[in-house]
Protein backbone atom coordinates (compact mmCIF):
# COMPACT_ATOMS: atom_id res chain seq x y z
CA UNK A 1 0.00 0.00 0.00
CA UNK A 2 2.83 2.60 0.89
CA UNK A 3 6.56 2.69 0.39
CA UNK A 4 8.46 3.27 3.65
CA UNK A 5 8.68 6.94 4.92
CA UNK A 6 11.48 7.91 6.87
CA UNK A 7 9.29 10.79 8.85
CA UNK A 8 6.30 8.60 8.67
CA UNK A 9 5.42 8.97 12.81
CA UNK A 10 5.87 12.81 12.02
CA UNK A 11 4.06 13.11 8.60
CA UNK A 12 0.87 11.46 10.82
CA UNK A 13 1.25 13.60 13.35
CA UNK A 14 0.91 16.70 11.24
CA UNK A 15 -2.28 14.75 9.63
CA UNK A 16 -3.74 14.59 13.23
CA UNK A 17 -3.09 18.13 14.13
CA UNK A 18 -4.08 19.14 10.72
CA UNK A 19 -7.63 17.95 11.26
CA UNK A 20 -7.67 19.11 14.95
CA UNK A 21 -6.79 22.50 14.03
CA UNK A 22 -9.40 22.73 10.99
CA UNK A 23 -12.11 21.30 13.49
CA UNK A 24 -11.28 23.51 16.74
CA UNK A 25 -11.68 26.66 13.96
CA UNK A 26 -14.75 25.00 12.68
CA UNK A 27 -16.70 24.34 15.94
CA UNK A 28 -15.87 27.83 17.61
CA UNK A 29 -15.99 29.79 14.25
CA UNK A 30 -19.27 28.62 13.41
CA UNK A 31 -20.47 27.13 16.19
CA UNK A 32 -21.00 23.62 14.54
CA UNK A 33 -19.84 21.62 17.90
CA UNK A 34 -22.80 19.03 17.99
CA UNK A 35 -22.32 17.89 14.36
CA UNK A 36 -18.68 18.62 13.86
CA UNK A 37 -18.12 15.12 13.27
CA UNK A 38 -20.40 15.12 10.15
CA UNK A 39 -19.15 18.41 8.78
CA UNK A 40 -16.06 17.84 8.91
CA UNK A 41 -16.41 15.58 5.75
CA UNK A 42 -16.60 18.32 3.65
CA UNK A 43 -13.24 18.90 4.56
CA UNK A 44 -11.57 16.10 5.34
CA UNK A 45 -13.10 13.63 2.01
CA UNK A 46 -11.45 15.94 -0.99
CA UNK A 47 -8.52 16.85 1.72
CA UNK A 48 -7.97 12.91 1.66
CA UNK A 49 -8.59 11.98 -2.19
CA UNK A 50 -6.18 15.03 -2.52
CA UNK A 51 -3.22 13.39 -0.67
CA UNK A 52 -4.35 9.67 -1.94
CA UNK A 53 -3.54 11.23 -5.85
CA UNK A 54 -0.36 12.75 -4.33
CA UNK A 55 1.16 9.24 -3.32
CA UNK A 56 0.95 11.34 0.65
CA UNK A 57 0.32 7.84 2.23
CA UNK A 58 1.36 8.76 5.93
CA UNK A 59 -0.16 12.39 5.57
CA UNK A 60 -3.51 10.29 4.62
CA UNK A 61 -3.69 7.81 7.64
CA UNK A 62 -2.93 10.97 9.94
CA UNK A 63 -6.23 12.72 8.47
CA UNK A 64 -8.36 9.51 8.84
CA UNK A 65 -6.83 8.86 12.42
CA UNK A 66 -7.79 12.62 12.73
CA UNK A 67 -10.86 12.47 11.92
CA UNK A 68 -11.98 8.69 13.54
CA UNK A 69 -10.71 10.43 16.49
CA UNK A 70 -13.34 13.57 16.15
CA UNK A 71 -15.76 11.24 15.41
CA UNK A 72 -15.52 9.31 18.82
CA UNK A 73 -14.67 12.48 20.89
CA UNK A 74 -17.45 14.10 19.60
CA UNK A 75 -20.41 13.84 21.79
CA UNK A 76 -18.14 13.73 24.71
CA UNK A 77 -16.94 17.46 23.41
CA UNK A 78 -20.60 18.63 23.12
CA UNK A 79 -20.94 17.36 26.60
CA UNK A 80 -18.25 19.18 28.29
CA UNK A 81 -19.63 22.76 26.16
CA UNK A 82 -22.88 21.78 27.74
CA UNK A 83 -21.70 21.80 31.19
CA UNK A 84 -20.50 25.03 30.96
CA UNK A 85 -23.25 26.77 30.43
CA UNK B 1 -21.71 12.63 45.39
CA UNK B 2 -24.19 14.29 42.85
CA UNK B 3 -23.10 12.78 39.04
CA UNK B 4 -21.76 13.64 36.98
CA UNK B 5 -18.96 14.70 38.85
CA UNK B 6 -17.32 17.45 37.03
CA UNK B 7 -13.80 17.99 37.23
CA UNK B 8 -12.22 21.52 37.76
CA UNK B 9 -9.39 22.06 35.74
CA UNK B 10 -8.21 25.43 36.60
CA UNK B 11 -11.38 27.65 36.20
CA UNK B 12 -12.32 25.09 33.46
CA UNK B 13 -15.24 22.74 34.87
CA UNK B 14 -14.90 19.69 32.36
CA UNK B 15 -17.44 17.03 31.31
CA UNK B 16 -15.94 13.87 33.58
CA UNK B 17 -16.83 11.60 29.68
CA UNK B 18 -14.80 13.57 27.78
CA UNK B 19 -11.88 14.27 30.27
CA UNK B 20 -11.43 10.29 30.77
CA UNK B 21 -12.18 9.55 27.19
CA UNK B 22 -8.92 11.95 25.78
CA UNK B 23 -7.03 10.83 28.32
CA UNK B 24 -7.45 6.82 27.37
CA UNK B 25 -7.15 7.86 24.02
CA UNK B 26 -4.00 9.80 24.26
CA UNK B 27 -2.35 6.90 26.91
CA UNK B 28 -3.75 4.53 24.55
CA UNK B 29 -2.16 6.02 21.57
CA UNK B 30 1.19 6.44 23.66
CA UNK B 31 1.73 3.21 24.39
CA UNK B 32 1.11 1.56 21.00
CA UNK B 33 3.89 4.42 19.40
CA UNK B 34 5.91 2.65 22.26
CA UNK B 35 4.91 -0.89 21.79
CA UNK B 36 5.87 -0.64 17.60
CA UNK B 37 9.55 0.31 18.27
CA UNK B 38 10.39 -3.23 19.13
CA UNK B 39 7.83 -4.36 15.87
CA UNK B 40 8.54 -6.97 13.48
CA UNK B 41 6.11 -5.45 10.99
CA UNK B 42 7.98 -2.64 9.27
CA UNK B 43 6.54 0.80 10.39
CA UNK B 44 4.50 1.55 7.24
CA UNK B 45 2.45 -1.37 7.40
CA UNK B 46 1.99 -1.10 11.04
CA UNK B 47 0.52 2.56 10.37
CA UNK B 48 -2.04 1.20 8.13
CA UNK B 49 -3.24 -1.61 10.14
CA UNK B 50 -3.76 1.28 12.85
CA UNK B 51 -5.57 3.17 10.61
CA UNK B 52 -7.82 -0.25 9.69
CA UNK B 53 -8.20 -0.87 13.55
CA UNK B 54 -9.11 2.76 14.39
CA UNK B 55 -11.84 3.69 11.64
CA UNK B 56 -13.26 -0.35 11.82
CA UNK B 57 -13.56 -0.02 15.74
CA UNK B 58 -15.71 3.45 14.84
CA UNK B 59 -18.08 1.63 12.60
CA UNK B 60 -17.91 -1.46 14.87
CA UNK B 61 -18.80 1.33 18.07
CA UNK B 62 -21.03 3.06 16.54
CA UNK B 63 -23.20 -0.12 14.66
CA UNK B 64 -23.69 -2.31 17.90
CA UNK B 65 -24.71 0.84 19.78
CA UNK B 66 -27.72 0.73 16.68
CA UNK B 67 -28.88 -2.66 17.77
CA UNK B 68 -28.32 -2.43 21.55
CA UNK B 69 -30.87 0.83 21.61
CA UNK B 70 -32.76 -0.46 18.67
CA UNK B 71 -36.15 -0.36 20.91
CA UNK B 72 -35.82 3.31 20.59
CA UNK B 73 -36.32 2.86 16.87
CA UNK B 74 -39.93 3.47 17.55
CA UNK B 75 -40.12 4.79 21.28
CA UNK B 76 -37.94 7.70 20.61
CA UNK B 77 -35.78 7.91 17.77
CA UNK B 78 -34.47 11.57 18.50
CA UNK B 79 -32.75 9.61 21.65
CA UNK B 80 -31.15 6.70 19.55
CA UNK B 81 -30.07 9.83 17.14
CA UNK B 82 -28.60 11.00 20.20
CA UNK B 83 -27.09 8.03 21.24
CA UNK B 84 -25.85 7.28 17.83
CA UNK B 85 -23.62 10.77 18.13
CA UNK B 86 -22.48 10.42 21.44
CA UNK B 87 -22.93 6.86 22.49
CA UNK B 88 -20.28 3.75 21.26
CA UNK B 89 -19.63 0.37 22.73
CA UNK B 90 -16.14 -1.37 23.52
CA UNK B 91 -17.66 -4.87 22.52
CA UNK B 92 -18.50 -3.17 18.81
CA UNK B 93 -15.26 -0.99 18.82
CA UNK B 94 -12.98 -4.66 19.45
CA UNK B 95 -15.10 -6.36 16.57
CA UNK B 96 -15.40 -3.85 14.36
CA UNK B 97 -10.79 -3.12 14.82
CA UNK B 98 -10.82 -6.40 14.88
CA UNK B 99 -12.29 -6.52 11.23
CA UNK B 100 -10.61 -3.51 9.98
CA UNK B 101 -7.24 -5.07 10.58
CA UNK B 102 -8.07 -8.20 8.84
CA UNK B 103 -9.47 -6.50 5.95
CA UNK B 104 -6.00 -4.38 6.24
CA UNK B 105 -3.67 -6.66 6.22
CA UNK B 106 -5.64 -8.89 3.89
CA UNK B 107 -5.02 -5.60 1.64
CA UNK B 108 -0.91 -4.81 2.18
CA UNK B 109 -0.23 -8.50 2.08
CA UNK B 110 0.71 -9.13 5.86
CA UNK B 111 0.00 -12.66 7.05
CA UNK B 112 1.00 -12.94 10.43
CA UNK B 113 -0.60 -11.88 13.40
CA UNK B 114 -0.38 -7.90 14.82
CA UNK B 115 -2.54 -7.88 17.86
CA UNK B 116 -0.26 -8.60 20.72
CA UNK B 117 0.93 -4.38 20.75
CA UNK B 118 -2.62 -3.64 21.03
CA UNK B 119 -3.10 -5.60 23.73
CA UNK B 120 -1.90 -3.34 27.16
CA UNK B 121 -2.89 -0.42 24.98
CA UNK B 122 -6.50 -1.26 25.21
CA UNK B 123 -6.84 -3.16 28.52
CA UNK B 124 -4.93 0.61 30.05
CA UNK B 125 -7.11 3.01 27.48
CA UNK B 126 -10.78 0.79 28.35
CA UNK B 127 -9.84 1.20 32.13
CA UNK B 128 -9.56 5.05 32.17
CA UNK B 129 -12.48 5.27 29.62
CA UNK B 130 -14.36 3.66 32.41
CA UNK B 131 -13.82 5.58 34.93
CA UNK B 132 -15.33 8.66 32.92
CA UNK B 133 -18.55 6.44 32.41
CA UNK B 134 -18.55 6.05 36.52
CA UNK B 135 -18.15 9.81 36.75
CA UNK B 136 -20.94 10.34 34.13
CA UNK B 137 -23.71 8.80 35.78
CA UNK B 138 -26.96 7.81 34.44
CA UNK B 139 -27.06 9.70 31.42
CA UNK B 140 -24.02 7.16 30.26
CA UNK B 141 -26.09 4.41 30.63
CA UNK B 142 -23.86 1.87 31.54
CA UNK B 143 -25.09 1.39 34.99
CA UNK B 144 -26.41 -1.85 36.35
CA UNK B 145 -29.79 -3.03 37.67
CA UNK B 146 -30.53 -2.24 41.00
CA UNK B 147 -28.85 -4.07 43.78
CA UNK B 148 -28.85 -4.23 47.81
CA UNK B 149 -25.71 -4.97 48.13
CA UNK B 150 -23.24 -2.59 51.00
CA UNK B 151 -21.39 -1.00 47.69
CA UNK B 152 -24.37 0.09 45.19
CA UNK B 153 -24.35 3.11 44.01
CA UNK B 154 -27.07 6.19 43.89
CA UNK B 155 -26.46 7.61 40.93
CA UNK B 156 -28.64 10.16 40.82
CA UNK B 157 -32.65 8.05 41.23
CA UNK B 158 -32.53 7.31 44.49
CA UNK B 159 -31.91 3.33 43.18
CA UNK B 160 -29.08 1.59 44.68
CA UNK B 161 -27.30 0.30 41.90
CA UNK B 162 -24.07 -2.24 40.34
CA UNK B 163 -21.40 -0.19 39.76
CA UNK B 164 -20.73 -1.92 36.33
CA UNK B 165 -18.36 0.41 35.54
CA UNK B 166 -16.30 -0.20 38.44
CA UNK B 167 -16.23 -3.98 38.30
CA UNK B 168 -15.60 -3.74 34.53
CA UNK B 169 -11.90 -1.55 35.77
CA UNK B 170 -11.63 -4.31 38.86
CA UNK B 171 -11.90 -7.18 35.77
CA UNK B 172 -8.97 -4.66 33.65
CA UNK B 173 -6.38 -4.53 35.92
CA UNK B 174 -7.12 -8.50 36.82
CA UNK B 175 -6.44 -9.21 34.04
CA UNK B 176 -3.44 -7.22 32.78
CA UNK B 177 -1.94 -8.46 35.97
CA UNK B 178 -2.73 -12.17 34.85
CA UNK B 179 -1.30 -11.30 31.53
CA UNK B 180 1.98 -9.94 33.37
CA UNK B 181 2.39 -12.61 35.30
CA UNK B 182 1.58 -15.50 33.03
CA UNK B 183 3.76 -13.67 30.06
CA UNK B 184 6.08 -16.26 29.59
CA UNK B 185 3.80 -18.49 28.78
CA UNK B 186 1.93 -16.55 26.10
CA UNK B 187 5.22 -17.79 23.33
CA UNK B 188 2.68 -17.76 19.83
CA UNK B 189 2.39 -14.58 18.15
CA UNK B 190 -0.88 -13.30 18.44
CA UNK B 191 -1.94 -15.37 21.16
CA UNK B 192 -1.97 -12.69 23.92
CA UNK B 193 -4.15 -10.62 21.58
CA UNK B 194 -6.70 -13.57 21.19
CA UNK B 195 -6.76 -14.18 25.38
CA UNK B 196 -7.84 -10.35 26.05
CA UNK B 197 -10.27 -10.33 23.49
CA UNK B 198 -11.60 -13.49 24.41
CA UNK B 199 -11.57 -12.89 28.13
CA UNK B 200 -12.70 -9.35 27.59
CA UNK B 201 -15.92 -10.51 25.75
CA UNK B 202 -16.55 -13.50 28.39
CA UNK B 203 -16.66 -10.62 30.97
CA UNK B 204 -18.80 -8.83 29.02
CA UNK B 205 -21.61 -11.61 28.09
CA UNK B 206 -21.68 -12.15 31.87
CA UNK B 207 -22.13 -8.56 33.37
CA UNK B 208 -24.33 -7.74 30.34
CA UNK B 209 -26.97 -10.19 32.51
CA UNK B 210 -26.85 -7.21 35.37
CA UNK B 211 -27.48 -4.04 33.43
CA UNK B 212 -31.19 -2.86 32.24
CA UNK B 213 -30.66 -3.45 28.49
CA UNK B 214 -32.81 -4.14 25.38
CA UNK B 215 -32.95 -7.74 25.28
CA UNK B 216 -33.91 -8.89 21.79
CA UNK B 217 -33.27 -12.42 20.88
CA UNK B 218 -33.20 -15.36 23.73
CA UNK B 219 -33.23 -13.23 26.74
CA UNK B 220 -29.54 -11.64 25.04
CA UNK B 221 -28.19 -7.86 24.31
CA UNK B 222 -26.99 -6.77 21.64
CA UNK B 223 -23.69 -7.04 23.04
CA UNK B 224 -24.14 -9.94 24.61
CA UNK B 225 -24.58 -11.87 21.18
CA UNK B 226 -21.81 -10.31 19.78
CA UNK B 227 -19.81 -10.98 22.27
CA UNK B 228 -20.68 -14.61 21.70
CA UNK B 229 -20.40 -13.95 18.03
CA UNK B 230 -16.60 -12.87 18.60
CA UNK B 231 -15.79 -15.95 21.15
CA UNK B 232 -16.82 -18.31 18.60
CA UNK B 233 -14.82 -16.51 16.04
CA UNK B 234 -11.77 -17.79 17.95
CA UNK B 235 -13.56 -21.02 19.07
CA UNK B 236 -10.79 -23.26 17.86
CA UNK B 237 -8.04 -21.52 19.94
CA UNK B 238 -10.12 -22.05 23.34
CA UNK B 239 -9.00 -24.90 24.64
CA UNK B 240 -5.06 -24.44 23.82
CA UNK B 241 -5.17 -20.78 25.44
CA UNK B 242 -7.41 -21.73 28.66
CA UNK B 243 -4.93 -24.50 29.15
CA UNK B 244 -1.87 -21.89 28.42
CA UNK B 245 -0.25 -24.42 26.70
CA UNK B 246 3.18 -23.26 25.49
CA UNK B 247 3.04 -22.85 21.29
CA UNK B 248 5.70 -22.38 18.39
CA UNK B 249 7.87 -18.90 18.73
CA UNK B 250 7.13 -17.47 15.18
CA UNK B 251 8.58 -14.35 16.09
Amino acid sequence: MSQNNPNELGQIFLGILEVFGVNILLMFLMFTIPIVSIIQLAYVIPRGNYLFKNQQQARLKGTTIGAVITFLLNGGCWLAVMSWH
Amino acid sequence: VAFPVYIWIGPLQIHPHFLFEAIAYAIAFRLVLRGVRHDAIPLSQRTSIIVGGIVGALVGAKLLVLFQHLDLLWQDWHQLLWLLVQGKTVVGALLGGLIGVELTKKWIGVTQSTGDVFVYPLIVGTAIGRIGCFLTGLSDRTYGTATALPWGINFGDGIARHPTQLYEITFLLGLLLVLKLREKRIRQNGDRFKIFLMAYLGFRFLIDFIKPEFRPLLGLSAIQIASLLGILYYRHDLKRLIQMKPGHYIS
